[in-house]
């Protein structure tokens, strides 16, 4: 917040002057106000970058801060940009093209040792292949990789390492032909041989069964759709689960000769709405902002929040919108200073829902006045059977007329 | 207009209030003491009756309730004023009495009714001579014997035959209270009256007293009738 400050002279702020004095006040209140009456919510932190800013990280950072201080339970923002992300960027042959790339990138590094590159290089590769569940773009990239670590290895003189490196990419690529460009005699020499031994090996099963059904991709290759088994080499495997509408999943598996392994995966739905790119573009045209709002709430009920809380840089302070809108709140948001985003916030989650056209019968207060009616009445009736004297009567004795 | 829960509630708690408060008036109950058969005529010689009503926990007594003149015609058998007692239980057993005394306060008649629940119909209650009251009924004119005296001022009166004496009727005052002095002619109760020569004597507060006074007795119907000579 202190950064954000310095970056924001007092002469810039111009109307939003006025209201920084009285900031920490109002803040007070509203903190103190929103901590005696605010229910908890579960919400979404989503900073957006502007054209030319980036997005306010540190301020969407304080404001989980004060909304967990205050009960809320919060989605962190990266966690809200990972999830939106996955299952977007393919992990097709595009994909495969320029891991593949990289990997002759890496090959070139060590070409002209600079193993150390090439090795983090590998370690990234690594990571990606496994995020992505080997792809969907073909073994060749996979076989390429493992052949890097390969020669990462006989660089480092683990000759064992190499060996094992050599064993996995025949595993993931049992029927991949190696380019002569990219690797050496040697390499494919070995490749071959070591090939042919393993394929005498008995084969180990791979059985899959998905949530819907799915496309079953193992190691860049699509094999079946679940539920199904798949025969492959002994070895570790990259799997992957695809189906439309829904979030592919990845998973690693070390398959032993002759053996069979099962795997169980439910998927999620995918997100569909608008990529967060597309709704940064759509608040930055005034034109399209309440559409960019409005692309808030898919992202609000695919992230199964009660509100997705979008930062968006704008003039001299941030753009703060609530999505789904609290009452009598814009769906644009306003533009507020940093120290002003937790008690504005804070203030507007504790307004109740109205409920202005609901029927008769489904007014909380209808309810309440019908209780306290039925509440009333039987006080009455007990209080009258406690209270009144027994039946009682004035008897006059007289002489018959 | 939109009321609120709590108004609403208010209105309702205060509307079973009023009901209760409004239903807390008592109600009105009549229980009528008929005259005795007019041919016995047992309430000859009654000058007042005394009313008692008794509950479960509670009584209520009228005390005397004096007539003008001794009863001496069986068809004027009335108590002179009703009475009346509230807060008594309406669905309670109640027994109501009703005693007729003389002027030396015995009685001579009276009647009683046992009442389970005053929410019925009205109730009645027949007069009816006492057992063992006296059957001959004298009436003393005593204002004219009292030589200027106030018969207030009477402590005792003794009443004798004159021929052969015999104590007729002996009144202490004390003993007797309202009902000697509030009723003139008075109507006492004798055994008999065997001589139709009678002798008074009256004796007054602080000793003072008149002549012994002679009167002459004549049975007139169910009542003797006493005359000075």
């Amino acid at each position: 917040v202190r950064r954000c400050r310095r970056e924001t002279p007092d002469r810039a702020l111009g109307p939003l002057k006025k209201s920084r004095r009285t900031a920490p006040v109002f803040s007070a209140a509203a903190l103190l106000f929103a901590s005696g009456t605010g229910r908890a919510d579960r919400l979404a932190l989503v900073p957006l970058d502007a054209p030319g800013r980036s997005a306010p990280q540190v301020v969407a950072e304080k404001l989980a801060s004060d909304l967990l201080a205050h009960g809320h339970r919060v989605v962190a923002s990266a966690d809200v940009v990972a999830r939106v992300a996955m299952g977007n960027q393919g992990a097709g042959p595009d994909w495969a093209a320029q891991l593949q790339e990289s990997i002759d990138a890496a090959r070139a590094a060590l070409t002209r040792l600079d193993r150390a590159l090439a090795l983090g290089m590998s370690r990234h590769f690594a990571e990606e292949i496994a995020h992505r569940g080997g792809g969907a773009g073909g073994g060749d990239v996979l076989v390429s990789w493992c052949l890097l670590e390969r020669q990462l290895a006989l660089t480092g003189s683990d000759a064992k390492g190499a060996a094992a490196w050599l064993d996995r990419a025949i595993a993931l690529g049992p029927d991949v032909e190696l380019d002569p460009l990219r690797h050496p005699d040697e390499e494919r020499d070995g490749f071959a041989r070591r090939r042919v031994e393993l394929r005498a090996l008995p084969p180990a099963m791979l059985s899959v069964a998905t949530t819907p059904s799915a496309d079953i991709w193992v190691d860049g290759v699509r094999r079946c759709e679940s539920p199904c088994t798949v025969s492959l080499l002994p070895g570790r495997h990259f799997a992957r689960a695809s189906s439309p509408a829904h979030q592919p999943a990845a998973f690693e598996v070390e398959l032993r000769a002759g053996s069979t392994t099962t795997r169980q995966i439910g998927l999620s739905a995918a997100y569909s709405g608008a990529s967060l790119p597309a709704i940064s573009a759509m608040l930055g045209d005034p034109s399209r902002r309440t559409e960019g709002a409005s692309a808030l709430e898919p992202l609000a009920r695919f992230l199964d929040v009660d509100h997705a809380v979008a930062l968006y840089p704008e003039e001299t302070g941030v753009r703060v919108m609530i999505s789904p809108p609290p009452p009598r709140s814009a769906k644009v948001g306003r533009i507020l200073a940093p120290d002003q985003i937790s008690s504005s916030v804070l203030l507007d989650l504790t307004r109740s829902p109205d409920v202005p056209n609901a029927p008769w019968y489904g007014r909380p207060t209808t309810w309440i006045a019908g209780g306290g009616a039925v509440v009333a009445i039987v006080a009455g009736i007990v209080i009258y059977g406690a209270t009144r004297p027994a039946k009682t009567a004035t008897v006059t004795v007289t002489s018959s007329p | 207009m939109r009321v609120s829960p709590t108004t609403m509630s208010a209105r309702c708690l205060g509307f079973a209030i009023f009901l209760a408060a409004c239903s807390a008036r008592e109600t009105e109950v009549m229980i009528y003491v008929d005259e005795p058969s007019p041919d016995a005529s047992p309430c000859i010689g009654v000058v007042g009756f005394e009313i008692t009503m008794t509950g479960s926990s509670e009584s209520w007594t009228s005390g005397p309730r004096m007539n003008a003149l001794p009863v001496l015609d069986g068809s004027s058998c009335r108590i002179a004023r009703p009475f009346s007692a509230s807060g008594v239980p309406l669905d309670a057993l109640l027994t109501v009495t009703v005693l007729g005394y003389d002027s030396a306060h015995a009685a001579r008649i009276s009647g009683t009714a046992q009442v389970e629940s005053l929410s019925g119909s009205p109730v009645h209650i027949t007069l009816a001579a006492i057992v063992g009251a006296k059957p001959a009924v004298l009436v003393i004119d005593r204002a004219p014997l009292l030589g200027g005296m106030s018969l207030t001022d009477v402590t005792r009166m003794v009443v004798a035959t004159q021929t052969r004496p015999q104590t007729l009727l002996d009144v202490s005052v004390s003993d007797v209270g309202a009902y000697f002095s509030a009723v003139d002619p008075g109507a006492f109760g004798v055994d008999a009256v065997p001589d139709t020569l009678l002798t008074v004597d009256f004796t007054f507060v602080q000793g003072g007293s008149v002549p012994r006074v002679r009167l002459t007795a004549t049975q007139n119907g169910a009542y003797w009738q006493t005359q000075a000579k």
